[in-house]
């Protein structure tokens, strides 16, 4: 190998024209000695001068790319360029690209071309997308639900896992009290409630007070609360950020981002990123609390207004149904209630009724009407009088929400039912006979809840055995589908379904009639569906179901 | 007249005579369009101030009603009553009738003798009279 040669200038006329060149450039041997260099290398490499060996002053990626192309062109005699593409590294704090032209004794000239902008434009590039798909990632997760719990500790561990070493979130709470929820890196999530002063820890009680607005801020490692580090976390805190949550006009939180001292500290794009996230985190957080205040509602609404289990009362069969109309998982309009007689020989109450529209108005007024026929109870004997009194006690001059309901008082004497039946402004009752035979209780009057006065027509129907009384709501009749989808159910379909029911239990008509109902409507809307059956039951099956009426004598 | 179906519910309000308003409901009367007739009678009742003594819903057109929907005209017949005008249920579809025969509203709606005083709340009982068995 020989070490002592000199420039190549002649074969390829470098001496002449490099020196001054504006890139760095370097000459070496094949053995990876510098022959020559220009000034602008001199100024890059400043330890370097001709002579030396190329890694003992070079970084290495240069001195491994000039090894790799001289064992490739060794054997070769070819001016061609090496068949790989540049080289690149760092230098100091800049960055460079190294091209190679090799000349025909097996020297090679490293042409150095500075890509220190480009590459940081790259790595911001690079950086601005990661930040960008997390940001998506994280809208994703956030909003996939809509349980609070849920939803912080998606944002404590995104936040642990992409934004700093630890994540603490501390959610507005009842007094001293406040639900926290921590990750550590990509560790478990601790959820806890801590009893907690805000003021101890700076920017935290602005943060959960939601107004007025404040930035995220720094703290003093120092001053941050014992309480707010998770005992997971290894290592002193270095620096703590707190962010606040922003909600829909309501605090949302506060997000505490923890890294360890011997991490980089935040840097200001990471705190203006840390934003960005908790400005998802926080809407996120809010949508999930107001679903849940109102799924709570409704469910408190819903338990209150949920239809009774209803049985044998006193020797009468009583069965119910109901429907929720699909739309929506709004409160309906329909309700029904049995109350049973005191005694054995004491009539039982059945109310079915329908209150027009839907949601919490409805709610409200189908609570007030269940509650006022309870405590009107007593004047049960006379069903005008005791709709006359509900009617008055719902009159309203803001509104004409009205209700339509049926009451039907039922007690087993010997061998049948005796029924008292009245309308309010509801479709009336269809009874099933033994034979078959399908007929409409002759009852009718006037809506509650609207007029100054109102009229009713009681009627008494007499059961016998296996012969049932059907009290149901519009949503049956009116049900739209059949084979065009847009035909409405019907009376004359109710009657016919019910004549095919004489002879069954309670708990059959309810179930026939719904399914029925159900199978006309398909897949489309409905209405709420609200049935109830009263029945005579036959001897064997009343004495096998008799509950509560122990000692009643069967039929 | 056309007896075509209206997809949207429609609502036209005009001045027939001076002392006579017609409101011309097209299409469906329920929870979506109850509003719309409540306000517009609302509104008419009192840029029409005095003058007008009948008012006069125009039926031929209508669609489905629901319970909102009688709602609203319930509510109608309580506007009339505090503004001491007429209010007529003109050509009245069939369903919409059996509506308002099973709902026990007929009369109420429609008989001008019907008694016109205003809703006093907390009366205790109507007369004896008014009961019917």
């Amino acid at each position: 190998m020989d070490t002592t040669k000199t420039s190549p200038a002649g074969s390829l006329g470098l001496r002449t024209s490099w020196a001054s060149a504006p890139y760095p450039v370097v000459l070496a041997d094949r053995a990876g000695t510098v022959v020559e260099l220009n000034t602008a290398a001199s100024a890059v490499f400043s330890a370097l001068s001709a002579g030396d060996r190329l890694r003992d002053r070079v970084p290495s990626w240069l001195a491994d790319a000039h090894r790799r192309v001289s064992t490739e062109r060794s054997g070769q005699r070819s001016d061609r360029e090496p068949a790989h593409g540049p080289s690149g590294g760092r230098v100091g704090d800049r960055s460079y690209e190294a091209h190679a032209t090799c000349g025909s004794d097996g020297d090679v000239v490293w042409w150095l071309v500075d890509d220190t902008d480009r590459r940081l434009a790259e790595e911001a590039l690079h950086g601005e997308r990661q930040r960008t798909s997390f940001l998506a990632e994280a809208s994703n997760a956030l909003l996939s639900s809509l349980n609070v719990n849920r939803c912080m500790e998606v944002t404590a561990q995104l936040a642990a896992t992409h934004l700093a070493d630890a994540a603490v979130i501390i959610a507005p709470g009842k007094g001293r009290r406040h639900p926290m929820t921590s990750c550590v890196g990509s560790g478990e999530v601790v959820r806890s409630i801590v009893d907690i002063d805000t003021t101890s820890m700076p920017g935290l009680s602005e943060a959960l007070q939601g107004f007025p607005p404040v930035p995220s801020r720094w703290i003093d490692p120092a001053s941050a609360p014992e309480w707010v580090v998770p005992e997971e976390m290894d290592g002193a805190v270095g620096s703590v950020v707190i962010t606040p949550l922003p909600g829909h006009g309501t605090p949302g939180g506060a997000l505490v981002l923890l890294r360890t001292s011997g991490h980089t500290a935040f840097s200001e794009d990471a705190e203006v990123f840390a934003r960005l996230f908790a400005a998802r985190a926080g809407a996120a957080l809010a949508a999930a609390r107001m679903y849940s205040e109102q799924s709570s509602v409704t469910t408190t609404l819903m338990r209150e207004l949920l239809p009774p289990s209803l049985h044998q009362v006193n020797g009468v069969e009583f069965a119910g149904g109901y429907r929720a109309s699909g739309q929506s998982d709004r409160v309906g309009g329909d309700f029904y209630d049995v109350h049973p007689g005191a005694g054995e020989d004491q009539e039982s109450l059945a109310v079915l009724g329908d209150v027009c529209g839907k949601g919490l108005e409805a709610a409200v007024l189908t609570g007030k009407i269940r509650n006022t026929l309870h405590a009107l109870l007593p004047l049960a004997d006379d069903h005008a009088r005791m709709l006359r009194l509900l009617n008055t006690a719902l009159l309203n001059s803001h509104h004409t929400r009205f209700a339509t309901l049926v009451l039907a008082s039922a007690a087993r004497c010997e061998d049948f039912t005796r029924l008292r039946v009245t309308s309010a402004g509801h479709p009336a009752p269809l009874i099933v006979r033994r034979d078959g035979s399908v007929e409409e209780a002759a009852t009718a009057g006037s809506l509650v809840g609207v007029l100054r006065t109102i009229k009713s027509t009681t009627t008494t129907i007499d059961l016998a055995v296996g012969e049932s009384c059907l009290l149901f709501t519009d949503g049956i009749t009116e049900a739209r589908g059949g084979p065009l989808g847009d035909e409405m159910f019907g009376e004359s379909r109710l009657r016919e379904a019910l004549g095919e029911c004489a002879g069954m239990p309670a708990e059959a008509v309810v179930e026939r009639v719904q399914m029925l109902a159900a199978d006309w409507v398909g897949r489309g809307v409905h209405d709420d569906m609200a049935v109830v059956a009263i029945t005579t039951p036959r001897p064997d099956v009343f004495s096998a179901m008799t509950r509560g009426a122990a000692g009643r004598r069967p039929a | 007249m056309t007896t075509l179906p209206h997809p949207y519910f429609k609502l036209t309000t005009e001045r027939v005579e001076p002392h006579r308003l017609r409101l011309r409901l097209f299409g469906d009367l329920d929870h979506e369009s109850s509003d719309e007739l409540v306000e517009a009678l609302e509104r008419r009742l009192e840029e029409d101030g005095e003058e007008v003594r009948e008012v006069h819903l125009d039926f031929r057109e209508l669609g489905a009603v629901d319970s909102m929907g009688l709602s609203a005209i319930l509510m109608a017949h309580r506007l009339c009553e505090a503004a001491h005008v007429h209010l007529h249920l003109d050509s009245r579809p069939p369903h919409l009738d059996r509506m308002l025969t099973v709902t026990g509203t007929l009369d109420y709606l429609t008989d001008p003798c019907a008694d016109h005083a205003p809703v006093a709340l907390g009366d205790p009982e109507p007369p004896p009279g008014d009961r019917a068995e």
